[in-house]
């Protein structure tokens, strides 16, 4: 060790002198630094902040709660009508195919339905399947309600 | 001699044993399914009939609806209304309607039901009357009745 200092090459001080006051970090400068630093991780955080969730971030947490119902909506909504659909005639069929309106369909509203149109005084407003005119294809939507088995 | 005849007495009774055993039927097995067919019948007394729907449910014994036929010859001849979700349950609506005027009064056999029965119970049907109309579209009072 003390072999390797008495090797080490001296310097002249006033070299010495020069090469540190060159260098040495300037206290204006520095401070300017340390602000550009501090503003730029601060414009980070706040932007990270009103995309991530947090404690004291309602908005965020509205936002979300908000997208979830929506799905949640959607989903439900395409379930009752993909459920509707598979089931033949919709549920405003259903209420029209109770002609006798006694509140449920039964074979008796079919089979009013199909004397009326054998008589050819069937309303247009009984055409429940849809089909653009009244027959007995539209008693027969009917019965095929009445018999319908509640999954 | 004595011993002679026990040994004849022995072989006897292991004859008649032997006999005994192969004479004795296999059981049946309990939970093997069968198949019956119960028929649907209506009365509607002096009016004649023109709708019905009725609403049978089995109500003991291990029963699943396979089939539906249809019933009598003329107005109900044709199988009647049923939802197919209701094959291979044990609850199903019939119903069915006719505007001709061949139409039967008294007992009529409307619809024949093909069920698959498991195990030895018979089963029993509760069938109710969801409505039932005249020629002209009045309602009627009938009676119904599942039957083997």
């Amino acid at each position: 060790m003390d072999r390797r200092r008495e090797d080490d090459p001296k310097l002249p001080a006033s070299l010495e002198t020069g090469l540190g006051e060159l260098f040495r970090p300037r206290a204006g400068e520095r401070t300017e630094l340390d602000q550009r630093v501090a503003r730029a991780a601060r414009e980070h955080f706040d932007a990270r902040r009103r995309v991530l969730p947090g404690p004291g971030n309602p908005p965020f947490a509205r936002t979300w709660a908000l997208r979830a119902a929506a799905v949640l909506v959607l989903a439900l909504g395409g379930w009752v009508l993909v459920r509707s659909i598979s089931n033949g005639l919709r549920t405003q069929d259903v209420a029209r195919a109770d002609r006798d309106g006694n509140g449920r369909v039964d074979v008796l509203d079919a089979f009013q339905l199909a004397r009326e149109v054998e008589r050819g005084v069937a309303e247009a407003r009984w055409d429940v399947d849809g089909n653009g005119r009244v027959d007995r294809e539209d008693a027969h939507a009917i019965a095929v309600l009445a018999v319908r088995i509640g999954s | 001699m004595k011993r002679a005849l026990a040994i004849v007495a022995l072989l006897a009774l292991t004859v008649l044993v032997l006999a005994g055993s192969r004479t004795v039927a296999p059981a049946p097995a309990q939970d093997e399914p069968r198949f019956a067919a119960y028929d649907v019948c209506i009365d509607s007394g002096s009016a004649p009939l023109a709708a019905w729907q009725v609403e049978i449910v089995a109500s003991s014994g291990r029963a699943k609806l396979v089939g539906v036929e249809g019933g009598d010859a003329g107005a109900f001849a044709a199988p009647p209304y049923y939802d197919p979700k209701a094959l291979m349950s044990e609850r199903i609506v019939l119903a069915a309607f006719d505007t001709g005027s061949a139409l039967p009064s008294g007992r009529t056999r409307v619809a024949r039901l093909h069920v698959e029965v498991q195990g030895a119970a018979e089963p029993r049907f509760e069938a109710r009357v969801v409505a039932a109309a005249s020629r002209d579209g009045r309602t009627i009072d009938v009676s119904v009745e599942v039957r083997p």
